[in-house]
């Protein structure tokens, strides 16, 4: 895909700008008064520089309740020479027609940046997170993305291996296996928005398995 | 917003009373939920603190404690709380604790009263809710204060039982004389007898001293040791009186020597003694049964078992204690009508068992039941010279048990059917036809005829026939897969409550079938076990427990599939005993709206269990022939 050869594309974007100077959580609040954003991307691929992000789902976290009303579900609609052919071709099951429906990633990101402002990202395995938006941050914006962030992945990883699998030997760091060890219900769908939707609640549960009143500091990566 | 992508949304919509709401008003709401996790033993309510929040457990499961008591509700998947303080003053009166980690999804109170408000028919729901609610915990509160712990049945210890009388005991060459006059004496119509060591050795009674003494006019003087019943059953103190009296039921015997750690008899608890705790019993009416003189006398006398089953489930007695109970009466009952019946026709010309198949032989038979039965023969019987017998001896019995309410098999299956009456060697024939031969008709015939066990006659014929089929079912792949996939035909009502899948019949729309829902689809699990492990055994619970010895089955997963019996068969005790009370005719039927929501929470966990059991028989023995 062509976008890597991009040179970067100075957007002026106003929520980026509120999003870059909108004060942080303090990692010394209780984890109960911060407010987070779960979020997924869904993408073309694992490699930030070639591939592209084709959806982006997100829901709120605060006084650690899921607000299911700010979930949100943007699709994001690709560079024309990237988009497939109208018949037949669809990139990650999205064809064409809903691939042309979404709105361009700039726009897509705004709603992102809106959301994520004075909060602190969760994601499942938040590397990827990570290094799409700050791809996107340096070609669109010309800056790094800077947030504190929750991987429930390494938080899940950090928990002694005995609790982590009950003794059972099924450990398993998917976001399904490790939702199922909390006794969170199977998800059969599975889009950005759901499996953000996924994360927040199992953030609810590592934060209720952390013990009492523990700070936001100890979950950021 | 986006709530509709979320399953959030959709599990509203499957569940009532979102589910009768417009697409809007759903989404609505939707939009203004919050989800909540609760890590297993946390404090969700206290009773007495005020609430803004309508729950509803998305997964997991929460404990409701009625304000004030001890009595317990669960709340799973799909069900509410929270509710009723935000219907009146928003202070709440029970307490909520999650029993497992627990998410829940929540809404404000001001979204609930407008949604109350606004929606007719969810206003109605959770005033009906209330209702359900209400008499649940007065069916609790019932329960709980029929007997206090001690006086019930149950859980009161034979070691504490009664009046203690002093116990009598003598050694093994006291002339019979002197024994007689030590009991006069002290006053008891029981005698221990001792060994050197003062182990018990065996017991002598005053109906002893009638019988094989003074009525076959043997010397006084000759050893009590002759004339005792050696080895006598005994329980030991910690045994229930409940244990005792189905001792004593079974086996016809009205004294029980109660013995410490080291045999040492310390009591001896008296049929008498037990009924004082307990009116209207079994054992009183077996014991009617076997003085019967006539089959109208046996009748009248089996009318007695819907007193029996009221009292013992009144007496909180356990389902499976029950089901030996009856059983037991209704063994009386076979046994005594071949009695009868051999008395008028002379004495058989060739020895014979009276069988009993289904839940008789399984001893697990609730209020009254058709008959199954069936003569199995010597096999030197031979048709011509002996058939004119057993035809009339067949014709007796299932006439008399038909008229002390045990009503003719619809299907056939009596002793009165020259089909069901054969040599030993014609059963075994028959069985290997149904194993080697596995269609539809043999299959059911299998089901029925393999829980088999004897009541009356040659009981060492039936043993033989046990061991044959066994010997050529135990090990057939084939025939264990049809029989499982049998087993796995029967439907479990799932949705219980939720989405009814209830009997389809004329007569009792709209009902759960208790019997062919819940208990007849763990028997036929049970006995696909039975098969597999090769146990002689027909009770369900003791197949079970076989297949766990055998290592078939997980311990856990006997112990579910136990859990699971023991309280469908409850509540369709509790359902029949209510029936008696009425007056009338106890069935297996129960209308869901008979049920209170402890009982539907818990069937509904049991026809669960129920259900992964038969995945598991079937993935285990069927898979070749699984469509």
């Amino acid at each position: 895909m062509g976008m890597a050869r991009h040179k970067p594309i100075r957007v002026p974007s106003p929520a980026f700008e509120r999003f870059l100077t909108a004060p942080r959580p303090s990692p010394r609040l209780p984890v109960r008064d911060a407010a987070l954003l779960a979020i997924d991307l869904e993408t073309t691929g694992l490699k930030a520089r070639s591939d592209m992000i084709l959806s982006i789902g997100a829901v709120e976290v605060r006084r650690g309740l899921v607000e299911v009303g700010t979930a949100f579900h943007q699709v994001v609609r690709p560079d024309d020479a990237a988009l497939p052919a109208e018949t037949g071709a669809t990139i990650h099951g999205l064809g064409h027609d809903r691939l042309a429906e979404g709105v361009p990633l700039p726009v897509a990101l705004d709603h992102l940046w809106e959301a994520l402002a004075g909060k602190a990202l969760i994601a499942h395995g938040a590397a990827l997170e990570r290094a799409f938006l700050d791809r996107a941050c340096r070609r669109l914006y010309g800056e790094r993305f800077k947030a504190p962030v929750v991987d429930t992945l390494t938080v899940e990883q950090r928990r002694p291996a005995q609790r982590r699998d009950g003794g059972t030997g099924q450990g398993g760091l998917r976001l399904d296996a490790v939702r199922r060890r909390y006794g969170l219900p199977r998800y059969r769908a599975h889009h950005a928005l759901s499996d953000a939707l996924a994360c927040a609640e199992l953030f609810l549960a590592q934060v209720a398995h952390a013990g009492d009143a523990p700070l936001l500091k100890r979950f950021l990566s | 917003m986006d709530v509709e992508l979320l399953e959030v949304h959709d599990f509203l919509a499957q569940h009532r009373p979102f589910d009768a709401l417009p697409g809007e008003r759903l989404r609505a709401i939707a939009r203004v939920l919050r989800l909540r996790y609760e890590r297993k033993g946390a404090l969700i309510l206290d009773a007495g603190a005020r609430n803004d929040t309508f729950f509803m457990v998305r997964s997991g499961a929460v404990e409701v404690r009625e304000g004030g008591t001890d009595l317990t509700s669960r709340l799973v998947e799909g069900e509410y709380f929270g509710y009723r303080s935000l219907l009146r003053d928003g202070v709440t009166r029970n307490s909520v604790r999650a029993l497992e980690d627990t998410l829940l999804i929540c809404l404000d109170a001001a979204v609930f009263r407008r949604l109350i408000d606004e929606e007719p028919m969810v206003a109605r729901y959770f005033a009906m809710a209330e209702a359900d609610r209400l008499r649940a915990a007065m069916e609790s509160f019932h329960r709980h204060h029929l007997g206090h712990d001690e006086t019930r049945l149950v859980s009161a210890r034979v070691g504490d039982l009664g009046p203690r009388r002093a116990v009598v005991a003598c050694g093994g060459d006291t002339p019979v004389a002197e024994v007689a006059r030590r009991m006069a004496a002290a006053d008891v119509s029981t005698m221990l007898v001792t060994d050197a060591d003062g182990a018990l050795a065996g017991i002598f009674t005053d109906k002893d001293l009638r019988r094989r003494v003074v009525g076959k006019g043997l010397a006084l003087d000759r050893p009590v040791a002759e004339v005792m019943t050696p080895q006598p059953v005994t329980m030991a103190a910690e045994a229930t009186a409940l244990e005792a009296l189905l001792a004593m039921t079974k086996r016809n015997i009205h004294h029980i020597p109660v013995v410490d750690a080291d045999a040492d008899p310390v009591a001896v608890i008296s049929a008498n003694d037990l009924l004082s705790q307990l009116s209207g019993q079994a054992l009183y009416v077996t014991a009617r049964i076997e003085k019967a003189e006539d089959p109208a006398a046996v009748a009248e006398a089996a009318r007695a078992t819907g007193a029996s089953l009221l009292a013992l489930v009144e007496a909180g007695a356990p389902p499976q204690a029950v089901g030996h109970f009856v059983s037991s009466i209704g063994e009386a009952v076979h046994r005594r009508l071949a009695q009868l019946a051999e008395a008028e026709l002379g004495p058989p010309p060739v020895p014979y068992a009276l069988l009993v198949f289904g839940s008789l032989a399984r001893e697990d038979q609730s209020a009254r039941s058709d008959q199954d039965n069936g003569l199995l023969i010597d096999d030197a019987y031979d048709v011509r010279a002996h058939g004119g017998y057993f035809e009339a001896l067949g014709r007796r019995i299932c006439d008399g048990l038909d008229a002390a309410g045990y009503p003719y098999c619809k299907g056939g299956i009596m002793a009165s059917n020259p089909d069901w009456r054969l040599p030993l060697s014609g059963w075994q024939r028959t069985f290997a036809r149904w194993i080697t031969e596995p269609e539809p008709k043999s299959i059911m015939n299998a089901t029925i005829f393999f829980d088999h066990r004897a009541v009356h006659g040659e009981v060492a014929l039936m043993a033989r026939l046990r061991d044959h089929v066994l010997g050529l079912a135990h090990g057939d792949t084939i025939f264990l897969a049809h029989m499982t996939q049998d087993a796995l035909r029967a439907s479990v009502p799932l949705g219980f409550f939720r989405k009814l899948v209830l009997i389809k019949d004329k007569e009792h729309k709209d009902s759960l079938n208790l019997k062919r829902q819940g208990i007849m689809p763990i028997t036929d699990i049970a006995r696909v076990y039975a098969l597999a492990s090769g146990s002689p055994t027909v009770n369900t619970r003791e197949r079970l427990a076989a297949a766990v010895s055998a290592g078939l089955l997980a311990a856990s997963d006997g112990a579910d599939l136990t859990d699971a019996w023991d309280f469908v068969a409850g509540v369709r005790l509790k359902h029949q005993a209510a029936q008696v009370r009425a007056g009338e005719t106890a069935d297996n039927f129960v209308s869901p709206g008979a049920l209170s929501r402890f009982e539907r929470d818990h069937l509904r966990d049991a026809f669960a269990l129920i259900r992964q059991a038969q995945n598991a028989i079937g993935f285990k023995f069927a898979r070749g022939i699984m469509s």
